[in-house]
């Protein structure tokens, strides 16, 4: 049953629009030369196995074996679009994804993950974006840790897109979260929204954490006060309208209006396929790549780089619900003009039985801190991970990121 | 940056109503001094008396209930899968073109619940039962965004959550089992022994009861300390398996297999998985029939320490405040524990939480979620209110819209999620839409009976501020307010009614946004 929910959007809400008198010089659409990091964690464990599969051989058997019902198939209508060159195939609902591929701006990651065996979401979700695994109380995010250790940044440089932050950026200070940018404003006559935040500022205006909260909010106000215009997305480009889609076009919108933000964090739910997976994952991988496909495609001029990941994979035989249950080893997408796309990198284990991780799941063969710790070094400029991601030692690195 | 000088907690006044209730009102601060001789004596009372919500007479709330209509809230759970869950089938399969009246139909039940909610919170004299539903809604989140969940709202709302939030854990543990609510979300009325589905049994071992901190991930079961003793101190994935398979054939009675269609409950012996199973080290034997393996697992997790301790945690973490101390926790846990087979054993775990130490000297260590805030504040202002779909987007945007949170583990109770600018954005301007008079059914009088010879910045500032906190506004705070009125003339002098009438509400509303007013 996919009954979609329809959201009411009061005609009213136009009245409060502040009839602000400043507005930023016009911005180039499309470029900005600024480095700048998003991080799309995907909620719910999304099926990596059936958005990047195997095409053919012993492990394309062991895959047909295991997902009678739910694989992707290599033929007919429905089927997979090949991967050039490998053994590899992808969803046909990810077909904007391709097409970045062969362009060969977007790489995959597989049998990349957390190294840890926990099956909860929310501590798989937890230790992915502290940065470390299977410790529960990390007070920051991994993101936070990166924009830290880099020189101390008086303003603004990060957003969430949403109402809750992301762990990610847990304890981060010069963050803002919003979930409409055009709209950040207090209400009211605007000679009370200026007393009021004056006031504000002084009420919050001391050193604890309740009061860093109320400082970011003034300092975000102030940050969006009279700098967006109604936007309009580069050439013909129209981002879908879903939560995604207007997220995305919201970040853009950011992004284009030069604020100096370096690193954005947004999320989507959804994902936990146990039923009905054809259809559901169908839906969410077309909401997904068509909504990050018009971002690409609209700050396509720029050095914006898209990470993509959830907490876990799923497992390799399907469940008896036209499903799946959770997993282990699970996928990553790198996405820019700094990336060497065209490619899936990663080390394959194999879907033979002695290569899976407790015999069930995908391995994990590549830690997903060395994926985020080559993007950090290669494009931003990041020469000791150990702050970022403590514990840790990235290997080799695998190369998808141009060293610039 | 200034450092806060630490302030003493507010009186037990205080902290009981911004704990134990939503928010001060005028009538709660009158009543809670009536009841008793010292500030200990009057908390006792208090507790006591909250403690008892069915004998606290609720005649404003019924009233306010009764006007907004809403017929779903004493319909059956047979009603309502009539009226809404099969009437919307019916109409769809009628007239594929009425989709959005269809729709309508089958969430009226949820949507009649948020209503009914928010109208509680406000006006109902019951406030500690008001904050327990809406800990346990959470607890035990369902999606109210699920089309079969939302048609049986009314029944996870009224018999399952109200009933049990006082109760037997238990008992309250077997009534969201069988709930056709959480059957439909967490999948377990499909859960069949040739088909299993691991969904519930999941999030009953991770969410409901023992928690994350009692998880070992995929350690082999006999590897966990206590499992030879057929008392494992851990769950590990194999439990939740070994579990999903006592929990086949609980479904709900929606006309299979030539059944009854009711949408009750309804266990089905062929979809039952029949032989031996091992939780948390202990053998359940084959053959067991009629829903003892089940019952079995409710019982084992309901008496395991490891939920006792997660739930009083959480209790802890709800009505004190974030890390809560362990001398708390731990005896609120041993209260759970020992009074295991009590009917009303959560009242007492919730009775030595109220009366401890830790609650009474235990301020600002949390702060108010939108909901918390919201209503807090439309309590205090004693507003005229009803909760239109205008207001509900708005609330909507604060991030917390009732019943919609989408995974299992409910909202989040912690200020490392809801200390953004999007959330405190987004509920500062809700205030100042309701001061400022932008939602038609929701008025507040801000010359109130008998206070109209407030006038004076200083005397308006040192009313609205004391009535909304419940106690005195630090000084540095209410200058602010005294300032925001008086804007440059002299504070003792009496504002116009005109000038009154148009700085007040925003004055008001500064109090609800200020930091005084977000901690808990």
């Amino acid at each position: 049953m996919n009954i979609t929910r329809r959201r009411f959007l009061q005609g009213t809400a136009s009245t409060f629009l502040l009839n602000t008198s400043f507005f930023r010089a016009a911005f180039a659409a499309g470029t900005t030369s600024q480095d700048i990091l998003v991080f799309i964690m995907l909620r719910g464990g999304w099926d990596g196995l059936n958005v990047v599969f195997p095409w053919e051989g012993s492990d394309r058997a062991i895959l047909e074996a295991e997902r009678p019902k739910i694989k992707i198939p290599v033929t007919g209508a429905n089927a997979g679009l090949r991967l050039e060159g490998i053994n590899f195939g992808l969803h046909p609902a990810a077909h904007p994804f391709y097409e970045l591929y062969q362009a060969g701006k977007l790489a995959f990651v597989h049998a990349v993950g957390l190294n840890s065996d926990t099956r909860s979401h929310f501590d798989a979700q937890f230790y992915i974006e502290s940065g470390i695994p299977n410790r529960r109380n990390t007070p920051t995010g991994w993101l936070g840790r990166y924009l830290a250790s880099q020189q101390a940044a008086s303003e603004i440089n990060a957003v969430s897109l949403g109402s809750l932050t992301p762990a990610s950026l847990n304890g981060y200070a010069n963050a803002f979260s919003t979930i409409d940018p055009n709209w950040f404003v207090l209400s009211g006559r605007r000679e009370n929204q200026y007393l009021q935040r004056h006031a504000l500022r002084r009420m919050y205006g001391y050193d604890s954490w309740l009061d860093q909260y109320g400082q970011q909010t003034l300092n975000a106000i102030d940050l969006l006060e009279g700098t967006l215009t109604t936007y309009t997305p580069a050439g013909d480009l129209v981002y879908p309208n879903t939560e995604i889609g207007r997220r995305l076009q919201q970040l853009a919108q950011l992004i284009k209006a030069d604020l100096g933000l370096t690193v954005a964090a947004l999320d989507m739910g959804g994902w936990d396929t146990h039923r009905f997976q054809d259809s559901r994952l169908k839906g969410q991988l077309d909401q997904l790549s068509q909504a990050v496909s018009v971002f690409y495609r609209d700050l396509s001029d720029s050095r914006v780089t898209v990470v993509i990941m959830s907490e876990f994979g799923r497992r390799l035989k399907e469940n008896s619900n036209d499903g799946s249950d959770h997993g282990h080893g699970g996928l990553m997408i790198v996405l820019g003009n700094q990336v060497n796309g065209g490619q899936v990198y990663g080390q394959w284990p194999g879907l033979a039985r002695d290569n899976l991780y407790d015999r069930a799941d995908l391995a994990v063969t590549t830690d997903f801190r060395l994926v985020l710790s080559e993007v950090l070094i290669q494009q931003f400029g990041v020469t000791d991970i150990a702050p970022i991601f403590p514990d840790y030692v990235p290997g080799n690195l695998l190369g998808l990121m141009k060293s610039t | 940056m200034l450092t806060r000088t630490p302030r003493p907690v507010p009186s037990l006044k205080a902290i009981a109503l911004h704990r134990m209730a939503f928010g001060p009102s005028p009538d709660d601060l009158t009543l809670f001094q009536s009841l008793g001789s010292t500030p200990e004596a009057r908390l006792r009372q208090y507790i006591d008396y909250q403690l008892d919500p069915n004998a606290i007479p609720d005649t404003i709330c019924d009233d306010k209930l009764a006007l907004a209509n809403l017929t779903t809230l004493n319909k059956s759970l047979t009603q309502l899968w009539q009226d809404h869950s099969l009437a919307a089938d019916a109409l769809l399969e009628t007239d594929p073109t009425q989709e959005a009246n269809a729709w309508k139909l089958r969430i009226q039940p949820m949507q009649e619940t948020e209503k009914a909610t928010w109208l509680r919170a406000v006006y109902s004299r019951r406030q500690l039962l008001e904050v327990l539903a809406d800990f346990w809604h959470n607890h035990f989140n369902v999606n109210g965004d699920d089309g079969r969940v939302a048609s049986v709202f009314v029944h996870y709302d009224r018999e399952v959550i109200r009933k049990h939030c006082l109760g037997n854990f238990r008992e309250f543990l077997e009534a969201v089992a069988k709930s056709p609510a959480m059957l439909f979300y967490l999948d377990n009325g499909i859960n069949q022994s040739s088909n299993p589905n691991e969904n519930y049994a999941r999030e009953l071992f991770e969410l409901h009861t023992l928690g994350s901190r009692n998880y070992l991930g995929t350690k082999a079961r006999d590897q966990v300390p206590g499992y030879a003793e057929g008392n494992s101190t851990a769950y590990v994935d194999g439990d939740v398996y070994e579990a999903a398979r006592c929990f086949t054939g609980w479904r709900v009675a929606m006309g299979l297999n030539g059944g009854a269609n009711t949408g009750e409950f309804e266990y089905y012996e062929p979809w039952h998985d029949r032989f031996q199973k091992i939780i948390l080290g202990r053998a359940l034997p084959e053959l067991q029939g009629n829903l003892k393996d089940g019952h079995d697992v409710l019982d084992i997790l309901a008496a395991h320490p490891g939920t006792s301790r997660a739930i009083a945690r959480k209790l802890c973490q709800r009505f004190i405040g974030e890390n809560p101390p362990k001398s708390i926790v731990d005896a609120a846990a041993s209260v759970f524990l020992q009074q295991q087979n009590a009917p009303d054993q959560l009242k007492q775990v919730l009775r030595t939480i109220l009366l401890s130490t830790e609650f009474k000297t235990i301020f600002r260590k949390k702060m108010k979620r939108p909901f918390d805030a919201v209503a807090a504040f439309l309590r205090a202002t004693e507003a005229d209110f009803f909760p239109s779909d205008q207001f509900l987007y708005f609330f909507y945007r604060t991030g917390q819209e009732l019943f919609r949170w989408l995974t299992p583990d409910g909202y989040p109770d912690s200020h490392k999620k809801w200390g953004n600018s999007s959330s405190l954005l987004e509920r500062w301007r809700l205030l100042n839409l309701v001061c400022l008079d932008e939602f038609p059914e929701i008025k507040i009088n801000f010359s109130p009976a008998g206070k109209g010879s407030l006038l004076t910045p200083r005397q308006l500032s040192s009313y609205w501020s004391k009535r909304l906190l419940g106690y005195a506004m630090p000084p540095a705070s209410l200058q602010e307010i005294e300032d925001i009125l008086a804007q440059g003339r002299d504070p003792l002098r009496s504002l116009t009614v005109a000038l009154k009438q148009e700085r007040l509400p925003t004055a008001v509303a500064l109090i609800g946004m200020s930091p005084d007013f977000q901690w808990k």
